[in-house]
């Protein structure tokens, strides 16, 4: 039995380690199985050099970090059916809660924006980076793999786009924007170039080009143009601010006219109150809207304009929608002792049979179902 | 003789584990020698299959290690997790299980004694 001097053992780890071998438990491993091997096999007075390049050489085919090469190729392996696994069950689920948010979107079942939001939010956030995590592994070259993360992240960011458009979330439009330059100036340009050198993907190259054309094209069409936008906004600030006109100058004329009534009666009361708070709350959706309390009709050159956001109030509007909603409805009651006079066809009560929700949709049209109600109410009590 | 690496592949984790049921604790070196005992030198671990697979089985949780300092140098115990004492009855009965299909597959007449 040969007896290893301190100086041999650190020379061992040393050459270890210098062999490639990184991890450091394997080092260990190995440093700890060569010591037994030699102790165990060599002869006291045995050549320690000579005898341990022949074992070492006994445990590697080429080189002796295809140990830690085939170890971490084990440790990964698990990694990588687990990542398969999770992918085809995102993929299955998004695939799964899309097809049942459009059955419910056009159904007009309740619940399908929840299965929409689900299904595009799995596949982009889940489904499409561990699509790249493991397509990426297959390519070999950087080129390959480029041009798969960028199809990949237009794929993420369009997808997105989409989702927050319909929920009416900010950005959505650039992010769209920002999938179709990736997609149509950044991955095009690389894939064409690259791809239509080599002859035998010719053909491919070219139909693959056209469809990221196509479906650049297609975004696009669907979008509405920046100049598109502004006309839009045009269009809608101006109706608004034509309804302002009709209230206003009505407002006028039931004022004069109830001026000189000493006796009010409770629906006339109940009106004004009607009237005050709906003024109260679009001059605060307008705050918020434009940072000015009124439009006014130079609103072009100001750039005041009503966008499509969705109505959300800060709290403190919040209680005045409350105090209009219970206003509205003693007003109903009032209205049952006088039937000739108009109800208000907006619903404030989720069970109510009226069928237009008050308070529900586009800035623009919570301001339009204001000077509705004013509209009404005002009709009635003259 | 000496069976393909093909064949061995399939088999070292319940080999590994199965000695390590029978014996508290072991260190790589330790596993190879016994295993060459106990097959009367026809099953040769490698070091190259057979510290991958420690890492693997280590990284599943079926076993633990602790160091222990043998003079300037460190070793490695290996020994099983409760989770690694159920795994190992597991692959057994697998390859147990397996091995009697094979005979069937293959027509293996076994010698009746």
């Amino acid at each position: 039995m040969y007896c290893l001097s301190e100086k041999q053992i650190d020379f061992i780890l040393n050459d270890i380690r210098a062999r490639g071998v990184e991890m450091e438990s394997l080092q260990l491993n190995l440093h700890d199985h060569i010591c037994c091997i030699i102790e165990q096999n060599l002869e006291e007075n045995g050549d320690f050099e000579s005898f341990y390049q022949k074992t070492i050489k006994t445990f590697y085919k080429n080189e002796l970090w295809e140990i830690e090469e085939e170890t971490l190729l084990l440790l990964t392996h698990k990694n990588y059916y687990a990542m398969k696994k999770i992918m085809i069950l995102s993929g299955t689920f998004s695939a799964a809660t899309m097809i049942l948010g459009i059955l419910f979107k056009f159904m007009h079942w309740p619940g399908a924006s929840l299965f929409i939001i689900l299904g595009i939010g799995t596949s982009s956030l889940i489904f499409l980076p561990l699509l790249y995590l493991l397509k990426s592994k297959d390519s070999q070259a950087t080129k390959d793999k480029l041009i798969l993360g960028l199809g990949i992240l237009s794929g993420i960011l369009l997808s997105l786009s989409i989702l927050f458009k319909i929920m009416h979330w900010p950005f959505a439009i650039i992010l769209g924007y920002s999938a179709v330059i990736i997609l149509g100036l950044i991955l095009l340009p690389i894939y064409f170039i690259t791809g239509i050198k080599t002859q035998e993907n010719k053909i491919n190259t070219i139909t693959i080009s056209i469809v990221i054309i196509m479906i650049c094209g297609l975004w696009l069409t669907l979008v509405r143009t920046p100049y598109g936008s502004r006309k839009k906004e045009i269009t809608d600030t101006s109706s608004f601010l034509i309804n302002e006109q009709i209230v206003s100058s009505q407002k006028r004329i039931y004022d004069s006219i109830t001026k000189n009534d000493s006796l009010e009666s409770n629906s006339k009361k109940l009106s004004k109150q009607i009237i005050r708070v709906c003024e109260k709350i679009k001059s605060s959706i307008i705050l918020k809207e434009t940072g000015m309390t009124k439009i006014s009709t130079d609103f072009e050159t100001k750039l005041n304009f009503i966008s499509e956001a969705n109505f959300r109030l800060p709290g403190t509007a919040n209680k005045d929608v409350d105090s209009l909603l219970e206003f509205i409805k003693t007003y109903h009651l009032t209205l049952n002792v006088t039937p000739h006079k108009t109800k208000l066809p907006l619903s404030y009560q989720t069970n109510s049979e009226e069928k237009i929700p008050f308070f529900v949709g586009t800035n623009l049209i919570v301001l339009t179902q204001l000077q509705q109600t004013e509209l009404i109410v005002m009709q009635n009590e003259m | 003789m000496n069976y393909s690496t093909e064949l061995l592949k399939g088999t070292l984790k319940t080999i590994v584990l199965k000695l390590l049921a029978d014996n508290k604790k072991m260190y790589g070196y330790e596993i190879t020698q016994r295993v060459k005992e106990l097959t009367l030198n026809k099953i040769q671990i490698t070091e190259g299959a057979l510290y991958p697979t420690l890492h693997s089985l280590e990284a599943d949780g079926f076993v633990t290690t602790e160091t222990e300092f043998i003079g300037k140098r460190v070793r490695k115990y290996y020994s099983l997790s409760p989770t690694g004492k159920t795994k190992t009855k597991e692959k057994v009965s697998e390859l147990a299980n397996f091995m009697e299909t094979m005979k069937f597959l293959l027509d293996i007449k076994t010698k009746t004694t």
